[in-house]
């Protein structure tokens, strides 16, 4: 535990080192920013796409509803603020004097016609992120009025995110199908070429509302699938910022000249995914021996080189929603062995599990099989396509375990519910315990993040108490700069946003 | 001529169809629904799924899809990208450049090393000299391009700080920056056709020497550098032709994993992007000018395979 400790107190000094030097020194205007990112785009239509890694090229295109700040809490973004007169209403209040990067101005009308839009089932990958949502109602040309069938608090966060990047209705109107290629967003920073396999240029937007942003004259996105050509284009100077970084590859980044790296906690997790609806897995006395026996300490010396910490939750340590109370499992195989014959399985069981044919996973899952495998439980590693696993684990219920990531959620709700509640798409079995269901619709129906938290806590407790989870350790978020970069702010997604990032000239 | 040339054009056709169609339903064996792909796995519901398959095509019986690829692929339409909306015909005018421009710039390199190589091997052959040149030969072929290429990055962009590590420069936008951009990718894909280049012509040349009329020349008193430029290499050089063909083919797969190391936006990248992606459209239209490149190269070697050597038309 005290490694974890260790690596979490780094990883808050280094942010807040990154923090200090922007606030010591004086931004400056001007400067490209070189960046290399492993995936391109999907389209910038931020409705239509369904890949978590298009938000690095959005979020300097369009500005969001809401803004999230380092421990992904909401804070105002173009709505200025908001609020619920009753739990099924909310109220937000925008920002005056913003324009769309064609000149359309931003208002309640553009609003409704973006939060319609992503309602449109036919266009959007994201109308059940706003089912919630009955009317969109513009009560004056900056308020707007959101109806709810049911109270919903995770609509403020879910507005820090794809649902929450408005388009300019105008250019959509005009564009249509293109739109996707051509976006015209509020952000601050406006398309100038895609070209697809290689690049995305985008510059600085002159009339953005806020005065003085952006310092950048333009942003370079490259695009570099292999890990390793990443870190040798950010080593000869080629760009200035990479992330993704190989974790073999990061220690020998650090310490670099001209470089300064960050290593620090995500939403995201890796975790075994149970199929709870198939025997033995649905008893809870199996999955605890499961838990018992996983050496979650020993995965992260060797797979990750101690760059993370042992996930206890399904949120990282230093997040809101997160338990502070809760210990993690301890690796106690006698105890495993005590719960298996608990469940009437002495001679322990098998079970099959899916993974990717990656390395890394590879190795993960070895050390895993071989940790069960001490116990008497044994796993038949099933190494497969991703996009093949991932629907026959959990469209074709053909697999009773997968070895994946959770690639986590800007608001808690659309975690646990996910992963946890009997109708979550990540819950293939369907197990359903009812406690956890209550609690998640309360958290649900109340909107002070301080009452939220102490319910989300609850649900973390039961979560651990019931063994639904199998939770091995976070998913860190590894980047590296040029330190010419300044005023860079890492965030809980691990999907980097530019806002704030200024230039030493001299690079 | 007229009708070898006639010959060999006519046997192109059934060739394209052949390949189009294996690939065509290749891709249907691939692992994972390109609709749940496009509408995200937490959003997939029937109806969705049905609408999506309609507006792809997907819904319809192989053989039609197939039929009408074919037919707007025959009026140069190709589709567009189900991931980015591109039209696909504007992806592979813009990386085509890319790849063929390194495919024949390693081949070149190949010829230009590999050609002296060959006649040191040859000529040389068990001394000191000739065992050096079979010894980068044969180093050529067994090394990996990735571990290679990632070896001239590290020495000569990351240590030396002589050439970028990364990236493409266009040749219209700027020739120094082009050539600098391109020395790295051509070394690590350059390295096999050299290795290639060499073993061939040496063991082509080896046969040569051995032959009734280089004895002659040699009795005659001709000095061995006149046996070897003059004589022998003209003979040893028809099965280069047959050679350098297959190179340039073999090294327009390996771009595959070259252009990935240097991240180069070409036809390698694009048909694994394609791949991963499930994008069909992109990557039916990758492959079949992958196929047309190769079939190309074959038949220019044939042609001038033929007119060197009269004995391959006349037969």
């Amino acid at each position: 535990m005290k490694r974890f400790g260790v690596v979490a107190s780094c990883a808050v000094l280094v942010t807040v080192l990154l923090g200090i030097s922007s606030i010591e020194a004086q931004p400056r205007q001007g400067g490209t920013l070189r960046v290399a990112f492993r995936a391109e785009v999907s389209t910038f239509d931020p409705f239509k796409g369904a890949s978590g890694t298009d938000h690095m090229y959005l979020y300097p295109v369009f500005d969001t509803l809401v803004r999230f700040d380092d421990k992904l809490q909401p804070r105002p973004g173009l709505a200025e603020s908001w609020d619920t007169p009753d739990p099924k209403t909310l109220v937000l209040r925008l920002r005056k004097n913003v324009k769309f990067h064609d000149g359309t101005p931003f208002n309640a009308e553009a609003v409704r016609f973006n939060l319609l839009r992503a309602q449109d089932k036919n266009v959007s990958s994201l109308a059940s992120e706003l089912s919630n949502v009955e009317a969109v109602e513009v009560a004056d040309a900056y308020t707007v009025r959101l109806r709810l069938k049911r109270p919903d608090a995770s609509l403020v966060l879910a507005f820090t995110d794809r649902a929450g990047m408005m388009v300019s209705p105008t250019a959509m109107q005009k564009l249509g199908d293109q739109f996707g290629r051509t976006p015209v967003g509020a952000g601050e920073y406006k398309l100038v070429k895609w070209t697809p396999g290689d690049s995305v240029r985008l510059e600085r937007f002159q009339d953005y509302w806020e005065p003085g942003r952006p310092y950048l004259d333009g942003i370079l996105m490259r695009i570099m699938p292999d890990g390793d050509t990443r870190v040798n284009a950010l080593r000869s100077g080629q760009v200035d910022f990479i992330m993704e970084i190989p974790t073999q590859d990061f220690a020998s980044l650090k310490g670099e000249k001209g470089i300064k790296t960050y290593e620090g906690p995500s939403l995201a997790y890796w975790r075994i995914f149970l199929n709870m609806g198939k025997p033995p897995l649905d008893k809870k006395a199996a999955r605890e021996a499961i838990n018992l026996a996983i050496d979650r300490g020993a995965l992260v010396r060797t797979v990750m080189f101690g760059l993370t910490e042992v996930s206890v939750t399904p949120f990282p340590s230093v997040y809101w929603a997160s338990n502070p109370a809760l210990k993690p499992w301890p690796y106690d195989p006698a105890r495993a062995k005590a719960k298996l014959v608990e469940a009437g399985l002495p001679n322990g069981f098998t079970f099959d599990m899916v993974l990717e044919p990656a390395p890394e996973h590879v190795r993960r899952a070895e050390a895993i099989q071989a940790q069960l495998a001490a116990v008497g439980i044994k796993v038949d590693l099933k190494p497969m396509e991703l996009a093949k696993g991932v629907q026959g684990y959990f469209r074709g219920q053909e697999f009773m375990a997968a070895n994946y990531r959770w690639t986590g959620r800007p608001d808690p709700d659309q975690s646990v519910r996910g992963m946890f509640h009997s109708t979550g798409f990540y819950n293939p079995g369907k197990l359903q315990v009812a406690r956890l269901e209550e609690l998640m619709d309360q958290a649900k129906s109340v909107y002070k993040l301080e009452e939220r938290r102490a319910l989300y806590q609850k649900i973390d407790e039961i979560i651990q108490q019931e063994a639904v989870d199998v939770p091995l350790y976070v998913a860190p978020v590894l980047e590296a700069m040029s330190t010419s970069v300044e005023g860079y702010q890492p965030n809980l997604l691990g999907k980097p946003a530019f806002r704030g990032v200024w230039l030493r000239p001299g690079r | 001529m007229a009708a070898f040339l006639r010959r060999r054009l006519l046997a192109v056709i059934p060739l394209v169809l052949l390949t189009t169609s294996l690939v065509f339903s290749l891709i249907l064996l691939l692992p994972g629904d390109p609709a749940v792909a496009l509408v995200g796995l937490e959003n997939v519901t029937e109806e969705r799924l049905a609408t999506v398959r309609e507006r792809m095509g997907l819904n319809r019986p192989l053989y039609v899809q197939y039929g009408l690829w074919l037919a707007r692929a025959a009026h140069g339409d190709l589709g567009t990208s189900l991931r980015t909306g591109q039209p696909v015909t504007e992806a592979l005018r813009d990386r085509l450049p890319v790849t063929l421009g390194l495919a024949v710039a390693a081949t070149a390199f190949g010829l230009i090393v590999g050609f002296p190589l060959a006649v040191i091997a040859a000529s040389k052959r068990g001394g000191f000299t000739g065992s050096c040149a079979s010894g980068i030969a044969a180093f050529g072929v067994a090394v990996p391009n990735f571990w290679l290429g990632s070896m001239l990055v590290l020495a000569l962009a990351l240590h030396l700080r002589w050439l970028p590590a990364t990236g493409y420069a266009s040749w219209f936008d700027s020739p120094w920056d082009a050539i600098r951009h391109a020395i790295l990718p051509t070394l690590t894909l350059g390295a096999s056709a050299v290795a290639e280049i060499t073993r061939q012509l040496r063991s082509a040349l080896q046969d040569t020497l051995t032959t009734d009329y280089v004895r002659t020349a040699r009795a005659k008193g001709i000095g061995e550098r006149g046996v070897i430029w003059k004589h022998a290499l003209r003979n040893a050089l028809i099965p280069m032709i047959t050679v350098s063909g297959l190179t340039i083919s073999r090294l327009v797969g390996a771009t595959v994993v070259v252009e990935s190391i240097f991240a180069l936006p070409g036809l390698g990248r694009l048909n694994l992007e394609a791949v991963l992606t499930r994008d069909f459209p992109m990557l039916q239209g990758a492959v079949l000018v992958m196929v047309l490149i190769v079939i190309a190269v074959n038949f220019l070697s044939d042609v001038i395979y033929g007119w060197v050597d009269p004995r391959i038309r006349l037969s």
